[in-house]
């Protein structure tokens, strides 16, 4: 099974004749993403890799039913992608702009809110349900079929992560790169309900990193049965960065006692998450809380 | 990014918010002649980026230019609070009647921005309870209704009403138009003369800085006091120096990734100088980036390793592996000292490359930490060639 995307998504890509989403749309057509076309304002009526290219997100949305679309465009444009994909009909949203301003985002999330659409992103790799649909960048060769959820902030730690526990034979129902934002389209509280529902998903990695409180938030979902009593192990990076200073993603800044490594790792621990030391210890933890879950009848 | 508090306040002024006359000094010369300027006695305060400067030591009262002078020549060129004083700006001396405290925050969890007010000098982290919140509504402003309730829950006089919403309206306009994600006066004085800001924080959204007017510039022109922001605006990565003596650069891609290499290499016993996400799928056979971290990182003595990460996802890796072959040309005594930890796309075509260069190169992250360990632990033995850049002429 997984979450939020896999064989029956129809899935558009906004800016698809930019470089890199024509990239993109190339490799994920490769792996068997079911894409169904692509948006470009003036480039309507053409093709990008046999995909047909609409005008506007409406017009595709009108002509291949998709309920899913990819944005791939610089961060000046992000706001308005989202926009008009919300205004488009689209229901699931993934964007892997990297720098849009926070003020766009408070913007973005009162609309999504009132639309009752969901938004993966903004600065993130975005969803990977292995052998199934890629919608985003996560490299598909870090990844193979499996019931373990992932959930991260930070693309490159998640797909270390997700690297390893492919290693150790423990594959992912979906990959979610939530991204680096402090304003964010959804959390990892929004997403551990689905994997709790999902019949797919028996443990849950949570890759988190200083700066802001979705640990913590995740940290109380969990312990009022957001997880459904799943178990769910968690690495949290920034252990040793300096206080005040922004760590590459937007989000990632401890300001005063506000997202502290310590702070992170003592709710989760609190909510009875496992806390791994290093990436190499996250398989042997999964596999542990696996096996003790199905160990008790 | 946080403003440096002169900066805030003339930000401040230009929205219509009231702030006192002040002077930038360099010198103690400059603060003599400028708190005659002034004139009566002033207030010299030590710009840092930071918070408490007053418990430090960094906000003196002069009565007279010598007096001025005498505090500027303490503060300038020494620590405080961890930082190096630049600058002081002096301003006269205010008669305070009540301090308030006023400012504008957004609440990233609940996707809101919050207007604030308290009694001045508050310190808002430790003391929550004592602040009044309320969130903003854009389209709402902020009516002088919410100024009034604020004020009846904070036991304040209704006659603040009329002046503090004047200056709230004005410094929530400057919030919008800053891309700011904190605004804060503390405190905000009341004196005879009316409101006035004594101090002022602004903590602006870097992803918005080159729409906010005059910021870019601000960066642009500050590349010492705005190191890790110029980085990211003129070069388009991220470095953050977080070690000057520490021991092992990184030439690596990723925010948490290296997040994560900092903690691994720091767990063993080194000491990473710097975090980098180098953002290797931009770059293809440009060495620029690469170059720049090297020369910076050759500059620091105690340096003694390098390690360089790339998970490749987007990045062709052996478009990296020429671009940082070019990189290191210019330090030929560096390249027995560089680790490479490399995986994904080309990596073979890469590591052909790498070991034709004699660079030592691993596909496993705790290799590739315990090979820069190792590599670290070889340069401090006696009659290693130094790592520091060769001069012109070997």
């Amino acid at each position: 099974m997984s979450i939020l995307v896999d064989s029956s998504s129809r899935i558009i890509v906004q800016g698809v004749t930019g470089s890199a989403a024509t990239l993109h749309a190339r490799l994920m057509l490769q792996e068997g993403t079911p894409l169904v076309g692509g948006v470009a304002p003036g480039r309507g009526g053409s093709q990008v890799h046999g995909l047909p290219v609409f005008d506007t997100v409406r017009a595709a949305v009108a002509a291949t039913n998709a309920e899913t679309s990819l944005i791939l465009l610089p961060a000046r444009y992000a706001r308005e992608a989202i926009l008009e994909a919300i205004w488009g009909g689209i229901r699931l949203i993934v964007c892997v702009s990297e720098g849009v301003p926070i003020h766009d985002m408070l913007l973005v999330r009162e609309r999504l809110d009132a639309a009752g659409c969901r938004l993966i992103g903004p600065n993130c790799p975005g969803l990977l349900t292995p052998g199934r649909a890629r919608v985003g960048i996560a490299p598909a060769r870090a990844f193979r079929p499996g019931s373990v959820g992932v959930i991260s902030r930070s693309g490159t730690l998640g797909y270390e992560i997700s690297l390893r526990l492919t290693r150790a034979g423990l594959g992912q129902s979906t990959f979610c790169g939530i991204g680096g934002d402090p304003i964010k389209g959804s959390s990892f509280r929004d997403l551990l309900p689905l994997f709790a529902e999902d019949a797919e998903t028996r443990a849950v990695v949570l890759c988190g990193e200083i700066g802001g409180t979705d640990e913590e938030q995740a940290a109380e979902c969990i312990a009022v049965g957001g997880l459904a009593g799943k178990p769910a192990v968690a690495f949290i990076a920034g252990r040793s960065a300096p206080p005040e200073r922004r760590m590459g993603h937007a989000g990632a800044i401890i300001a005063g006692a506000v997202g502290t490594w310590a702070g992170k790792v003592e709710a989760l621990a609190a909510a009875g998450v496992a806390i791994a030391d290093r990436p190499a210890d996250v398989p042997d933890l999964v596999r542990t809380a696996l096996d003790r879950a199905s160990g008790s009848g | 990014m946080r403003l440096y508090e002169y900066q805030a306040k003339a930000r401040l002024a230009a929205a219509g918010v009231p702030v006192l006359p002040g002077r930038l000094c360099e010198t103690p010369e400059a603060a003599t002649a400028a708190a005659a300027a002034l004139g009566g006695p002033v207030v010299v305060k030590a710009q840092v980026l930071a918070g408490g400067r007053g418990k430090a030591g960094g906000i003196r009262m002069a009565a007279d230019p010598t007096e001025a002078a005498a505090h500027a020549d303490e503060l300038l060129g020494r620590p405080l609070l961890g930082l190096t004083v630049g600058r002081v700006w002096l301003e006269p001396r205010a008669e305070v009647l009540r301090e308030l405290y006023l400012g504008y925050v957004l609440d990233a969890d609940a996707c809101q921005v919050l207007f604030l007010l308290g009694p001045g000098g508050v310190d808002v982290e430790s003391h929550p309870e004592a602040v009044w919140r309320a969130p903003v509504d854009r389209t709402m402003g902020l009516p002088a209704f919410v100024v009034r309730d604020a004020l009846l829950a904070l036991g304040l006089p209704q006659d603040l009403a009329r002046p503090l919403h004047e200056v709230a309206v004005a410094l929530l306009a400057l919030f919008w138009e800053t891309s700011a994600t904190l605004v804060e006066i503390n405190p905000l004085a009341d004196t005879p003369t009316g409101l006035v800001a004594l101090d002022a924080r602004l903590v602006v959204d870097e992803g918005a800085i080159e729409q906010a007017p005059g910021l870019a510039e601000l960066v642009r022109e500050g590349a010492e006091e705005f190191a890790d922001e110029w980085v990211k605006l003129t070069l388009g990565f991220d470095y953050v120096e977080i070690d000057p003596e520490g021991d092992i650069g990184l030439l690596t891609t990723g925010a948490g990734l290296t997040m994560t290499v900092i903690d691994l290499i720091t767990h063993l016993g080194g000491r990473p100088i710097n975090f980098a996400d180098v953002r290797t799928g931009s770059m293809g056979r440009d060495p620029t980036r690469l170059t720049w971290m090297l020369d910076r990182l050759t500059r620091r003595p105690t340096l003694r390793a390098v390690l360089v990460n790339v998970f490749a996802g987007i990045t062709n890796l052996e478009e990296f592996a020429h671009a940082l072959l070019t990189a290191l040309a210019g330090y030929p005594a560096l390249r027995q000292s560089v680790v490479v930890r490399a995986t994904g796309t080309g990596f073979d075509g890469a590591r052909a490359l790498w070991e034709v260069a004699g660079i030592r190169v691993t596909e496993d992250l705790d290799e590739a930490i315990e090979l820069v360990l190792q590599a670290r632990r070889r340069a401090e033995t006696p009659h290693t060639p130094t790592l520091l850049s060769e001069p012109p002429g070997g």
